[in-house]
């Protein structure tokens, strides 16, 4: 059954333009994120993923940033084109963020109980008793007591900062949580137990979630879709069977290949040769070429479509695009495919 | 809080004896008799003696300074002026007003000034605006004093005639003398401001605050300058430090009756009495500026005033133990 389409992202090409030199950091990147549902971006530091949430909330620093162009469809409208009162009803509302690092996403001289209140009293009318009320059910629901309301960033350590961070994008109930990398900056046992919690609390209130991670361990926990990014652009998406046991892109193939597994033993994790091409001098063909074992001539030549070789599995690789559909169909697939060049 | 400020009170001790020592060391160098200043060019070498006997400029150098502390610590007397006559500790009370005021005006219009311009500039960094506002702050501090000063004289109470020269009969008086101020030290103030904010501009919970919906204004006025102030705090308080000392060059071209213009014609009179009252007033208003900025630092920021605050849950461990 289809279900309903929250936000729709057509073609978003971000650049960032220095004085001598255009970094391409995302490259005609389609997503479709629909209600109740979990999507995960995975891919390497410097693939595109985190411009891409900050994108969608226009948070990126302009200049240098640059939406070069694309639609960001919320509700019927394009967030790319609302005015800025409008945008400042979507951001922390509907649409909110978790940062990646929480020792820096806290402001130093608020209390973290003015942080979380802040956002209520700017986008719900209620009083600032039943504002201060509201920040300490908040801080109840990510485990944290609300006497500690009145205590300062400071105070509190790195997965709590995060707990707080989390307490404070989800206190007006938003639709879609954008959470960028929310375990990177914490250890192994806290991020388990932040995980576990944005999970609870994201069944609870039905929030849908673009979980941005490097961690294939998270995705299979979290992610009832995924989404690989390589370069700035889409090379792989579909449901998460799909994408852990047909694993089709070489470059999704490397990353398998590179997390050790329990049933094997393996000597040495096999890593993919090179590096991620530089933005701001992209290849003419297919990104991954460079790095890629099973490279063919027409690699370097022409940038593979998107070829959809399951339903809604989609792969940008010409070792699939034997057959490609003129049109493929955009069934409950993420990317509609029309970002080939 | 408390047993800090107390702390700090009393390491100003040691600081105003040194600078009383090193005061009387420098002016004990300084070319002149004072004793012929006093008695005259053309006194004879009996009466000069005799002026120096009576000075106790013959006794050593430690030990005059050893008696003059004392007569402050036991008799609050800072010596009487070779000038005048009069107790110095009276000549300074009677002229600190005008310089307080002066001081407290210039600080405060630098302040304004220079904030206001340096959040301008920051917010609408490379505009217009920040490029005017830099021109303007560069001129101002290339100027030297003595020059705005008399420019200012020359076109506003010499050309326009609307403002008078000198004196202080009025508030008129002080207008000029507070633009002198300002002009030169708001560009100080301006460009530490506009890097303080745009460091803090870049901070990932400025962002944060943006995700949230904040408008950009409460963005600006409350994330972003408080976080910015303690670097501020700094400089208005050391602006503050300086003009509460006496702006010689300001009071001495608009002829107010301050202490900086007190402390000018007693270096040039050898009157050292009042030389040594004044820039000890200098020196504990520079240390108790410096207290009030520090009290200031825990007021804007938390984690200094956890500091305090650790340090009194240490003691109150101690007294349970």
């Amino acid at each position: 059954m289809e279900k309903e389409t929250l936000l729709e992202i057509q073609d978003l090409t971000i650049q960032y333009c220095m004085h001598n030199r255009t970094v391409r950091a995302v490259n005609g990147v389609s997503l479709k994120i629909q209600k109740g549902e979990t999507l995960g971006l995975v891919g390497e530091t410097g693939a595109g993923k985190t411009t891409i949430a900050l994108g969608i909330l226009r948070l990126l620093q302009e200049p240098p940033a640059k939406i070069a162009g694309g639609r960001i469809l919320y509700e019927g409208n394009d967030i790319l084109k609302l005015p800025h009162h409008e945008l400042r009803k979507i951001r922390g509302n509907k649409i909110s963020m978790i940062f990646q690092d929480p020792m820096t996403a806290l402001n130093p001289i608020d209390t973290v109980g003015e942080q979380i209140m802040e956002g209520i009293l700017l986008h719900e009318k209620l009083s600032k008793k039943d504002a201060y009320r509201k920040a300490c059910e908040t801080l109840e629901m990510v485990g944290i007591p609300a006497e500690r309301y009145h205590d300062y960033p400071h105070q509190f350590s790195g997965g709590m900062k995060q707990r707080i961070v989390i307490a404070m994008a989800l206190v007006c109930r938003p639709e879609l949580l954008l959470a960028d990398e929310p375990t990177t900056a914490l250890d192994v046992t806290i991020q388990a137990q932040v995980l576990d919690m944005i999970t609870r609390i994201r069944e609870e209130l039905g929030t849908s979630m673009l979980l941005i991670t490097h961690d294939l361990g998270v995705i299979a926990d979290m992610c009832d879709r995924v989404a690989v990014i390589y370069a700035g652009r889409i090379v792989e998406s579909g449901a998460t069977e799909q994408i852990f046991n047909h694993t089709s892109h070489p470059y999704t193939v490397g990353l398998f290949g590179a997390i050790p597994t329990l049933d094997m033993t393996e000597d040495r994790l096999v890593p993919i040769d090179g590096l991620m091409p530089d933005p701001a001098n992209l290849p003419d063909g297919c990104k991954f070429c460079p790095r890629c074992k099973k490279k063919m001539a027409v690699c370097e030549e022409r940038e593979p479509d998107l070829s959809e070789i399951a339903p809604g599995h989609l792969v940008r690789c010409h070792l699939f695009a034997k057959n490609p559909p003129k049109d493929p169909p955009a069934a409950d697939g993420q990317d509609s495919g029309k970002e080939g060049e | 809080m408390t047993k800090f400020i107390l702390k700090r009170v009393l390491t100003m001790i040691p600081v105003l004896l040194g600078v009383s020592l090193l005061v009387f060391v420098i002016l004990s160098l300084a070319p002149g008799d004072p004793a012929v200043i006093i008695a005259g060019d053309y006194a004879e070498e009996s009466i000069l003696e005799e002026t120096r006997e009576e000075l106790g400029l013959n006794q050593p150098l430690l030990l005059q300074w050893f008696r003059y502390v004392k007569d402050i610590v036991t008799k609050g007397d800072f010596g009487i002026s070779w000038k005048t006559g009069k107790s110095v500790t009276e000549s300074i009370l009677e002229r600190f007003p005008t310089t307080v005021l002066v001081a407290v005006l210039g600080a405060f219009f630098t302040a304004v000034l220079g904030i206001g311009t340096g959040i301008i500039s920051a917010v609408k960094q490379y505009s217009i605006w920040d490029n005017l506002a830099t021109m303007i702050g560069m001129i101002g501090v290339s100027m030297p004093n003595f020059f705005t000063g008399l420019l200012l004289v020359f076109v506003f109470a010499q050309r326009l005639k609307i403002l008078p020269a000198s004196g202080n009969s009025g508030w008129e008086y002080y207008v000029l003398p507070i633009i002198t101020i300002a002009f030169s030290a708001c560009a100080g103030q301006m460009r530490m401001t506009r890097s303080s904010m745009l460091e803090v501009m870049r901070q990932d919970y400025i962002r944060t605050a943006r995700a949230k919906g904040q408008s950009e204004r409460k963005i600006v006025m409350h994330h972003q300058l408080k976080n910015a102030m303690i670097p501020i705090i700094t400089v208005v308080g050391q602006q503050f430090g300086i003009l509460l000392g006496g702006s010689m060059i300001v009071e001495q071209i608009f002829s107010l009756p301050g202490v900086g213009k007190l402390m000018m014609d007693s270096i040039n009179y050898r009157d050292y009495p009042m030389v040594r009252g004044s820039l000890l007033l200098l020196a504990f208003g520079f240390c108790t500026v410096n207290l009030l900025v520090d009290i200031a630092y825990a007021v804007v920021d938390p984690r200094i005033r956890s500091q305090f605050a650790k340090t009194k849950k240490k003691k109150a461990k101690e007294e349970a133990a």
